[in-house]
């Protein structure tokens, strides 16, 4: 791999001759890195402690399960980021990029622990088609962590890990309307930990992560009807962290209330064990993303 | 008795973003008077649709500069940027005077028995002219720049009261 050096500002055009995944056919596209490299070596969330360090055999093993609902369950075609020796958090292929249609905007870490995997990210998506964006040195923005599309709009959470001010980026690099969503609640760090848009306009969230301007935005966009609130013990099951595959969805282990609100919906619910990945921070929605 | 008089100390400040639908706006402004200090929109630009984006130009007034620098520590993120720390960018004008700077709403049409009729507004646009030498700054149209002047570039260097007109009401727009 050469010249990995991260440019500010730099646009990438999609390379001649490559079909992009955003043209393939109708089948869901989701990239997702093997935890080759997975495990807890540093703490940089309220999940992480180098003193309670994952079982990496059984991460193996959880990652394995949830490849295999995803692929053979719910129909998604998966592809594979390579993993890289001291990069552990490249398993959360979530933070890696905010994709809409044939562009990335490339994440830039707010801490130095992960901002190792931005030129990997950066080259994978170049090298599959699509045209790339990587941010100014000063401007942190944790991917699709921290962005997520509802509809017409995203949802974009900031404070903790993404500067508010990348918002504008996606807004300028997409044709997006953005709705800008502060994150009060350390344990709930990104957006994906608090929020899960899904199929026919269902939107998963919990209150508590947001304060009274984000929650007052929230009900002005969501219909009640489509709004599906979680409790604190959800939550912190990584309830809102989950993959929606047209009418599948994805998600940790418990949350059982949840299950049947969905199903009561119209949606298949698969439940896969990801307890390793917890100890990270991170749950099913954090160990994918949805490319095309 | 205006915000100057109660707050010796002022910032202006730039906001640029999804200021409205997010409420982030309302948050700043919140966040200010919550922390003791008070402002003064100097500029207001909503973007028309919802994937365009906002901006605002705001005075920021404290009691002291230990409350200034809170608030503006407490506003930072929500993407408000502090303007006026610096002198403002000069360049001289053109045979073709640049894009205006300060760019007034103007109205586009009046209505006069039933009829709508378009306002010439052409060379209307407002530009902020400096003589450094006489130090004197005035605002012109576009159709009085005459070449060579120093016209004002963006709003860095611009502040809406100055330290010498404390005690005065912020000027409106």
């Amino acid at each position: 791999m050469q010249d990995l050096t991260r440019q500010d500002f730099t646009r990438f055009p999609c390379p001649v001759g490559i079909t992009p995944i955003s043209s393939l056919n109708g089948t869901p596209q989701v990239l997702m890195c093997p935890p080759t490299y997975f495990t807890v070596e540093y703490a940089i969330n309220p999940w992480m402690s180098t003193d309670q360090p994952c079982d990496v055999e059984l991460a193996k093993r959880q990652w394995e399960d949830l490849y295999r609902a995803i692929t053979e369950k719910a129909g998604a075609e998966v592809h594979l980021l390579d993993p890289v020796p001291g990069l552990p958090d490249l398993v959360f292929t979530a933070n890696a990029a905010f994709v809409h249609q044939n562009t990335a905007v490339i994440a830039h870490y707010k801490y130095s622990e992960r901002q190792g995997e931005e030129p990997y990210a950066e080259a994978w998506f170049r090298n599959q088609g699509f045209r790339t964006i990587t941010l100014p040195e000063a401007i942190y923005f944790e991917g699709a962590g921290d962005a997520l599309i509802w509809q017409d709009r995203v949802f974009a959470g900031y404070r903790t890990r993404t500067d508010i001010t990348s918002h504008n980026l996606l807004t300028t690099e997409t044709g997006l309307p953005v709705l800008s969503l502060e994150l009060i609640n350390p344990k709930f760090y990104h957006i994906d930990v608090c929020i899960c848009p899904l199929t026919n306009g269902y939107f998963i969230y919990y209150p508590d992560a947001f304060d009274d301007y984000g929650k007052a935005v929230i009900e002005a966009n969501i219909p009640s009807e489509k709004r599906i609130p979680v409790t604190a013990e959800e939550a912190a099951q990584f309830a809102c962290n989950t993959v929606n595959i047209n009418e599948t969805v994805l998600f940790n282990q418990g949350s059982e209330r949840l299950a049947d609100a969905l199903r009561t919906r119209g949606f298949q619910v698969l439940q896969v064990n990801l307890s390793e990945f917890i100890k990270s921070g991170g749950s099913a929605k954090c160990l994918t993303l949805r490319v095309g | 008795m205006t915000s100057a008089q109660h707050f010796p100390e002022s910032a202006t400040l730039c906001l640029e973003g999804h200021l409205i639908d997010s409420l982030t706006l309302a948050k700043v402004i919140d966040t200010i008077q919550q922390l003791g200090g008070d402002y003064h929109l100097n500029h207001l630009s909503i973007g028309s649709r919802k994937n365009q984006l906002s901006s605002v130009i705001l005075t920021l007034f404290a009691p002291d500069s230990e409350k200034l620098s809170k608030i503006l520590e407490a506003i930072t993120p929500y993407g408000a940027k502090a303007l006026s720390v610096q002198d403002a960018i000069l360049t001289a004008a053109q045979k073709n005077p640049p894009t205006p700077i300060l760019p007034f709403s103007l109205p586009s049409h009046v209505r006069v028995n039933g009829e709508w009729i378009p306002v010439q507004s052409e060379g209307m646009e407002f530009v902020l002219a400096v003589n450094p030498q006489a130090k004197t700054a005035q605002l012109k149209t576009l159709k009085e720049v005459q070449p060579g002047e120093h016209l004002v570039e963006g709003f860095q260097g611009i502040q809406w009261t100055t330290p010498e007109l404390q005690g005065t009401p912020p000027c409106k727009i």
